[in-house]
């Protein structure tokens, strides 16, 4: 082995402020961030959960932060996500480079692992899923490996916590490794050529002209905005010099070099045994089977909506909505407020008919909480079973109707659990023009999971051609405007290529950590907001604006659309999510105020809803002032205008009278 | 006759014959050995070959409708059949 590459540790001493753990797609980083540092990061069974990085303290090392940083293939970076990982390489202070990998996968791992050893920083790998290697028949001698690149390898298990100690013991001993590859001659020499120039590099000068070859955009960046033009210009000599040298592309003479070094150190160092579990692979055939898929995809459809839609938002809101808030507490508290309140205003405004208590608290607690607690429990037993990337396969050739490829139904997905959430997340997708497009109809056509609850609760009371011609609306629009929106939009279509995990039983105990997290998250955001809409619509209310705007929305709410006007007020709320509009409808409709066909009409037009502000601060953030700009005077005029229409379609047909 | 056609048109102008062919050609459950991927669209390519999947590697076809699915080691991977006409396998020697 020592004829191929070399391995020359450095002695300087990394004193930075920063551990980053890096790692390929879904192995286990946020887990093993969570054992690090005790706080808890969203975890789940697909590529792509972290899209940010997210910091912690480090608990047995005292000031020392930890980052946990978006999954990367590799380099040259070719998704947004990846983009963050390698600028944290590339900026950060960074004292050790823990590089987690999938055992199961050590040809892919040792890739990266190679690209990690060559920058010169100081590097761990922990090689994750040991278990799952182990029942796969896989046995992986890591001395030998060790030697190979000359860092620590430790064998672990982060979700049951074992090897975790070894990792922090390691973080302290790791010093700075430069593997050496051997690489063609032309390449060699043009690295030569650009470690002869004079600059500083954050990684080793090796590394950086490997990734500048091959044309990385983080690397082009920062030596655009580091380096002299004298040098940039150098550099640019020696690379054109080597792209005319290699007309198929720098990138593959470079990856077969790994590759062989790879391959015969695997062939040292990895034992195969041929057996593997049928069951669990018949049944991921089974999900992606273009017959059996389908009815599959509707029976986990299906047990969502009994879940979230009749046991959420049906049995647990009867339950804590009508008997424990409207006929045990809120009686008792107006009762109190009357004895104790003088002030007729300030009764209003804690328990009157927009009362803080009575309105604010009530919705927030006893008709959203049940509804999105149940949401957020399904959809974190569908996340961590490894289900989603396989709905991708299955719905790619609807997708590509709409010029778009399967991997979009993750956003689309995950929007039904927050668009906010969803919208950040379509940064897995590689192209800006698939991430315009998906922003777009996330913000359109994609209802939440507050949202989602309230619909089905109000579908169900309603018949289950409601449900039907709801749903066919909302799928209807989402084809014609992506349909049309891809046409607009330059650029062409890419090809679906995505990566299936593993199926796993869930682990009972992260989808509950996962719940608690995102219900935090859900009352710290959305909880409040719901109390100043609340405050806001009193305050209309007692200065008898609401009415004159009631008033003044008159035309389009009962005009055009044919609810009653009272619906305003409910639409009004939908400015701040529209999961709150549609709780006021909610209440209307079982209070007795909406016929069935308003109701339908009022959750069509209130799904195709801006979805909230924390929804356009986030579009705003990923896609820039102009686009969202651009989005919201689309959606609004939109939603109401198929309302409308839905509403004169109906009532043409004689439905729902 | 019609079935050469076919196989044809799916090799995308690469020669197909009973030692090389392309991977949209396999049959589910056979291992091969990737020869050439130069035809595909160079982000793609590289997309591919970050996932490991490089000439000389072998791969097992697990499916391939709707889309085409491998197994490369033990990670299953999922592309178009647009994709898999790009990518020129042999059978492996047994």
């Amino acid at each position: 082995m020592t004829a191929c590459h070399a391995v020359h540790p450095g002695n300087e001493i990394h004193n930075g402020s920063c551990v980053a753990l890096v790692g390929n797609p879904n192995v286990g980083k946020s887990v093993l961030f969570h054992r690090l540092t005790g706080q808890y990061v969203m975890v789940s069974n697909y590529p792509g959960t972290t899209v940010e990085v997210s910091q912690g303290k480090l608990r047995n090392l005292q000031g020392v932060t930890l980052i946990d940083t978006p999954g990367v293939i590799g380099f040259p970076s070719r998704s947004e996500d990846e983009q963050v990982t390698e600028k944290v390489l590339f900026h950060s202070d960074l004292r050790t480079v823990i590089q987690v990998g999938d055992a199961k996968n050590l040809r892919r791992t040792l890739h990266l692992t190679i690209q990690l050893a060559e920058m010169g920083l100081p590097l761990v790998l922990a090689l994750n899923m040991m278990d799952e290697a182990r029942m796969r028949g896989l046995e992986i001698r890591t001395d030998v490996m060790e030697r190979a690149f000359g860092i620590p390898i430790i064998q672990t298990v982060a979700t049951r916590g074992s090897g975790i100690a070894d990792v922090e013991n390691a973080i302290n001993a790791a010093y700075p490794v430069n593997l050496e590859i051997q690489y063609p001659p032309e390449i060699e020499q043009a690295i030569q050529q650009v470690e002869q120039l004079e600059f500083d590099s954050p990684i080793s000068k090796r590394a950086l002209s490997l990734l500048w070859f091959v044309q990385d955009p983080v690397c082009e960046k920062w030596i655009e905005e580091n380096l002299p033009q004298s040098v940039q210009n150098q550099l640019d000599n020696i690379r054109s010099y080597l792209i005319n040298k290699f007309p198929d592309g720098i990138e593959i003479v470079i990856q077969q070099s790994r590759e062989s070094f790879i391959e015969k150190l695997v062939h040292e160092s990895l034992l195969e045994a041929k057996n593997a579990s049928m069951s669990v692979k018949r049944l991921s055939y089974l999900t992606t089977h273009p017959l059996w898929g389908i009815p599959i995809l509707f029976v986990v459809l299906y047990a969502m909506y009994w879940f979230v839609g009749v046991f959420g938002a049906g049995t647990l809101v009867g339950l804590l909505e009508e008997q424990l808030f409207g006929e045990i507490i809120n009686p008792w508290l107006i009762s109190i407020s009357e004895k104790v309140i003088p002030w007729v205003i300030l009764r209003d405004f804690l328990v009157g008919d927009y009362g803080l208590w009575t309105m604010g608290v009530t919705y927030a607690l006893a008709l959203l909480l049940p509804i999105v607690l149940t949401f957020f429990i399904a959809f974190g037993i569908l996340e961590d079973s490894g289900y989603l990337p396989r709905v991708a396969v299955l719905s790619n050739r609807l997708f590509s109707a709409i010029g778009l490829n399967g991997q979009a139904v993750l956003p689309m997905v995950l929007g039904l659990g927050c668009v906010t959430m969803a919208t950040m997340t379509t940064r897995i997708l590689n192209r800006p023009r698939d991430r315009v497009l998906v922003t777009l109809l996330l913000a359109l056509a994609v209802p939440c999971s507050a949202q989602l609850g309230v619909v089905l609760g109000m579908l169900s009371a309603i018949s289950l051609s409601a449900a039907l011609i709801w749903g066919g609306v909302i799928f209807l629009v989402l084809l014609l405007v992506g349909w049309l929106a891809s046409r607009v939009l330059p650029g062409e279509r890419t090809p679906l290529i995505v990566e299936l995990p593993p199926l796993r039983m869930p682990v009972f105990t992260n989808v509950i950590f996962k719940t608690l997290a995102r219900l935090e998250w859900y009352i710290k955001e959305a909880v409040p907001l719901f109390l100043l809409g609340t405050v806001l619509l009193f305050a209309l209310d007692t200065a008898h604006i609401l009415p004159a705007l009631i008033e003044a929305l008159k035309p389009i709410v009962t005009g055009w659309l044919g609810l009653p006007a009272e619906a305003a007020s409910a639409l009004l709320m939908g400015f701040l999510r529209r999961d709150f509009a549609a709780t006021g409808f909610f209440v209307m409709q079982s209070q007795g105020h909406l016929s069935n066909l308003q109701a339908l009409v009022s959750i069509t037009t209130i799904t195709l809803f801006i979805p909230c502000i924390a929804s356009v601060f986030m579009m705003v953030k990923e896609r820039g002032w102009k686009i969202t700009l651009g989005m919201v005077a689309f959606i609004l005029p939109f939603s109401v205008l198929v309302g409308g229409l839905l509403m004169r379609l109906l009532s043409g047909l004689g439905w729902g009278l | 006759m019609f079935h050469r056609r076919r196989k044809q048109r799916c090799a995308r102008g690469y020669e197909t014959n009973d030692q090389c062919l392309a991977l949209c050609q396999v049959a589910p459950g056979q291992e091969v050995k990737i020869r050439e991927m130069e035809r595909l669209h160079p982000p793609y390519r590289g997309h591919l070959q970050a996932y490991g999947l490089l000439p000389g590697r072998c791969v097992r076809v697990i499916t391939q409708s709707p889309v085409t699915i491998i197994q490369v080691e033990q990670m299953e991977l999922a592309f178009e059949k647009s994709v898999a006409e790009g990518i020129l396998v042999e059978p492996m020697q047994e």
